[in-house]
C-alpha cells in the first residue's frame, strides 16, 4: 500500500471491522462445534471468519508509519467534532437521517407520500433557493415512478 | 437446409419479427431501469403469453433477455447502480468514463461490443451445442468448487489500493451470504432477532445479494457525490456515440475471447453473465499490457471484455437449457417453464421432436442482436443527459430508485432498510479506502462456492486428503487448479520477479 495519511476515524473503522470479525469468529465456532466435519455447516464461515481477522490484522500492519489523520494533542470533544464534519459534510448527515425516517414513513403512511416527502425534503434541502422547483420535480418522479412500478409492472409499492 | 428455413423465420416472419424487436426494446428499457431486472420481466411476460402460440412467445422472451442484459449496462454507466448483476463489471470503468463526459461513447460500445459477444455466443449456440453441454455437465462439484476459488482470486482486479482491503471486503460478502438457513441442513446461520419476528422471518431468507448490490453501489456513490454537492455536473460529448472501425478492430481480439469465455461460464447450470463479466474484466485486466486509462479510471478494455462477455452467456445459458433442459440462469429457468407451458419438452430430444423451435430460437438470437444493434443506439443522447442533472436533483432520485430497486425484488421494507444499511456501509468502505466490488463479488459466489465445496468433500467421504487426491487424478480439475495457481503466482509477483531477473542476466 501506498503510504498516505490515514482519514480522521480510519483507526476506529478498523477497529470496528477487527471487533466485527471476532464476533464473526465465535459465532462460527458455535456452529463449527456442533458438526466438526469438513463439510459441515460451520467449516465456510469459520475459514471465512478467520480471513477477516487476519486481513483486518494486515491492514493494521500495512497503516503502520502512515501518518495519524487527526493533528496531535487534539482534545476527545474536539476529535468527536472533526470526525462528525469529516463524516457528514454539508448535508450528508441530514440526506442520511432523511433516509433512515423515509424507511420508517414508508411503514407508516405508505409509499407515495413518504416518497413525496423525501424528495421535496431532501432537494429543498440540498438547494434552498428553488423550493417551487423541488415541489414540481417531487411530484413529476413519483408520478413516473408510481406509473412505471406499480401501473406497468404491477409492483404493489405499498 | 431444413434448419435455415426454420432459423430464417425469425427474420422472414413479420409477426414474428415484430415480437422480437418489441421485446429487443422493451428489454433496454426495462434493464436500464434499476430495480426492473430481466427476470422480473421474462416472469411477467410468461402470464400474458398463456395463450399466444410458442414461436411469439419464444420470439418476446428472447427479444427482451438480449435487450435486458445489454439494458443493465445503462444505469451502471450513467448512475454507477448496476441494472442487473451481470453489469456490476461494466459500472467499474463505465462510471469513471461518465464522470468524465463520455457517458455517450461508453454507451455506444457496450452496444456494439454486446452485439459482438451476442453473435458469438448464438454460433457457439448453433454449431457445438451439444459438445458443450458435454463439457459444461462433466463439471463435478470439485470443479464448480474451483470455479468459484477463481473467480474470488478476481479481488486483486476490482481495484483496490491494498490487497487486504479487496481481500477483507470480499470476505464481508461471502459472510453476509451465509446468513439464513443452510441450504444442506437446514440449520439456521447467523439469523438475529427474536424467534416470530419479522426481522427474524426474514433473515431466515437470507439478505438477497441485488439488495446488497444497489445499497453498496447506488445508495453509497449517491452520498459520496453529496459530500460537494457544488461540484458543477460535467457536460456529456454525445457527438460520437458510435464506434468507429478502427477501433472495434482494434478491441476484437479481446472481444473474441471474453465472449468465447463468457459463453462457457453461460453454459455452466448455477452461474451466469455476472460471473462471466467479472472473469473477463479480470482476463482484460491482465491480459492488457498498456492501457490507455488505467482500469477503474475508465479503461475501454474493461467495458469491451465485460459488456461481451455477459451478452455471450445468453447463447451460453441457452446450451444446457436447450440440450438438456438445464438453466443455465434465472431467465432460462423462466424459459423452460414457458416451454413447458406451450407443450415443449426441452431437453436431448428436443433437436428431435422440436427442432423448429430449437432453430427458430437460434434464428432469433441472431436476429435478436440485429435489432440490439438498430435499437441499443435509441435514447443514447437522453440518457446521458442523465448525468447532467443537478446533483441537488438527481442524488435524492438515485436515492429514490434504489428503495424502490430493492423493494420490488421481494415487495418487502426489510430489503428497504437492509439497502439503506449497506448504503451506509458502502459510505463507510469507500471513504476509508476499501472497495465495494469484491463485496459483491463474495456474496454472488458464496452459494457456488460453499455448497460445491461441501459436495466435493461428501463424495470422497469428508476428508482433505482424499478431495485433494480427487481433484489431482481428474484432468479438467487438474487444469482448473493449475490456472488458480497460476493467478495466485501471478498476482504474488513472482512471474514478474523471474522474468525481470532474467531481462538483467
Amino acid at each position: 500500500m501506498k503510504k498516505r495519511s490515514l482519514e480522521k476515524g480510519e483507526n476506529g473503522f478498523l477497529t470496528v471491522l477487527a471487533l466485527f470479525s471476532l464476533i464473526c469468529l465465535a459465532a462460527s465456532l458455535r456452529i463449527f462445534v456442533k458438526a466438526p466435519t469438513l463439510s459441515g455447516e460451520g467449516t465456510m464461515p469459520l475459514i471465512t471468519s478467520v480471513i477477516l481477522l487476519a486481513m483486518s490484522v494486515m491492514i493494521r500492519f500495512e497503516i503502520r508509519g502512515c501518518p495519524r489523520g487527526w493533528e496531535k494533542g487534539l482534545a476527545l470533544g474536539q476529535k468527536a467534532r472533526e470526525l462528525f464534519h469529516f463524516l457528514f459534510p454539508s448535508a450528508v448527515g441530514l440526506i442520511i437521517l432523511y433516509c433512515l425516517l423515509y424507511a420508517v414513513l414508508l411503514g407508516l403512511v405508505g409509499f407515495p407520500i413518504a416518497t413525496f416527502a423525501f424528495l421535496a425534503g431532501s432537494m429543498m434541502t440540498l438547494n434552498q433557493a428553488r423550493k417551487g422547483r423541488a415541489l414540481v420535480i417531487s411530484a413529476v418522479t413519483l408520478a413516473c415512478i408510481l406509473v412505471l412500478f406499480q401501473f406497468i409492472f404491477k409492483v404493489q409499492l405499498l | 437446409m431444413e434448419h435455415l428455413d426454420y432459423m430464417l423465420r425469425a427474420l422472414l416472419d413479420p409477426q414474428l419479427l415484430l415480437f422480437l424487436g418489441v421485446g429487443v426494446f422493451l428489454g433496454i428499457y426495462i434493464g436500464a431501469v434499476p430495480g426492473l431486472s430481466v427476470t422480473m420481466a421474462a416472469s411477467l411476460l410468461i402470464s400474458f403469453t398463456y395463450s399466444w402460440d410458442v414461436l411469439p412467445a419464444m420470439a418476446a422472451m428472447i427479444g427482451i433477455y438480449i435487450g435486458g442484459v445489454y439494458g443493465g449496462s445503462r444505469s451502471a454507466i450513467l448512475l454507477n447502480i448496476p441494472g442487473a448483476p451481470a453489469a456490476v463489471a461494466t459500472a467499474l470503468d463505465g462510471y469513471p468514463l461518465a464522470q468524465k463526459g463520455l457517458a455517450g461513447q461508453a454507451i455506444g460500445i457496450t452496444v456494439v461490443q454486446s452485439v459482438l459477444g451476442g453473435f458469438i455466443g448464438t454460433v457457439i449456440l448453433a454449431l457445438g451445442a451439444p459438445q458443450v453441454a458435454k463439457v459444461a455437465m462433466a463439471f463435478a462439484p470439485r470443479d464448480y468448487f474451483l470455479l468459484a476459488v477463481m473467480g474470488l482470486l478476481l479481488v486483486g482486479s476490482l481495484g483496490s489500493e491494498s490487497p487486504a482491503r479487496g481481500v477483507m471486503s470480499a470476505a464481508l460478502g461471502v459472510f453476509v451470504g451465509f446468513i439464513g438457513l443452510d441450504s444442506q441442513t437446514g440449520h439456521l446461520r447467523f439469523v438475529a432477532g427474536p424467534s416470530g419476528s419479522s426481522f427474524h422471518t426474514y433473515m431466515m431468507l437470507g439478505v438477497n445479494y441485488v439488495v446488497v448490490m444497489i445499497g453498496l453501489f447506488g445508495m453509497s456513490e449517491a452520498l459520496i457525490q453529496l459530500r460537494d454537492p457544488t461540484v458543477q455536473p460535467v457536460k456529456q460529448k454525445v457527438d460520437k456515440i458510435v464506434p468507429g472501425w478502427k477501433n472495434i478492430l482494434k478491441y476484437l481480439p479481446l472481444s473474441i475471447r471474453t465472449s468465447l469465455l463468457g459463453t462457457f461460464v453461460g453454459a455452466l447450470p448455477g452461474t451466469g453473465g455476472d460471473i462471466a463479466a467479472l472473469m473477463a474484466y479480470d482476463h482484460a485486466k491482465w491480459s492488457t499490457k498498456n492501457p490507455e486509462t488505467p482500469f477503474g479510471q475508465g479503461a475501454i478494455e474493461g467495458l469491451v471484455a465485460c459488456e461481451s462477455a455477459n451478452n455471450a452467456a445468453i447463447g451460453g445459458a441457452c446450451i444446457p437449457m436447450l440440450t438438456l433442459g438445464i438453466p443455465g440462469d434465472a431467465v432460462t429457468a423462466i424459459m423452460i417453464g414457458a416451454m413447458y407451458i406451450h407443450g415443449l419438452n426441452p431437453g436431448p430430444l428436443m433437436m428431435k421432436e422440436s427442432s423448429d423451435v430449437f432453430w427458430y430460437i437460434i434464428g432469433a438470437m441472431f436476429v435478436g442482436n440485429v435489432f440490439l444493434l438498430i435499437l441499443g443506439f435509441t435514447g443514447i443522447k437522453l440518457f446521458a443527459k442523465i448525468v447532467e442533472i443537478p446533483k441537488y436533483i438527481l442524488m435524492p432520485i438515485i436515492i429514490i430508485l434504489s428503495v424502490v430497486g430493492a423493494f420490488s425484488i421481494n415487495n418487502s421494507l426489510m430489503d428497504v432498510y437492509w439497502m439503506i444499511a449497506f448504503g451506509i456501509l458502502g459510505y463507510l468502505m469507500k471513504l476509508y479506502h476499501f472497495p465495494v466490488a469484491p463485496a459483491i463479488l463474495g456474496i454472488i459466489l458464496v452459494d457456488l462456492i460453499e455448497l460445491n465445496f461441501r459436495r466435493a468433500v461428501m463424495t470422497v467421504g469428508g476428508s482433505f486428503t482424499a478431495l485433494l487426491g480427487d481433484i489431482l487424478t481428474h484432468p479438467m480439475s487438474l487444469l482448473l487448479l493449475a490456472v488458480i495457481v497460476g493467478m495466485l503466482l501471478s498476482s504474488a509477483g513472482i512471474f514478474k520477479k523471474l522474468r525481470c531477473g532474467a531481462k538483467k542476466r
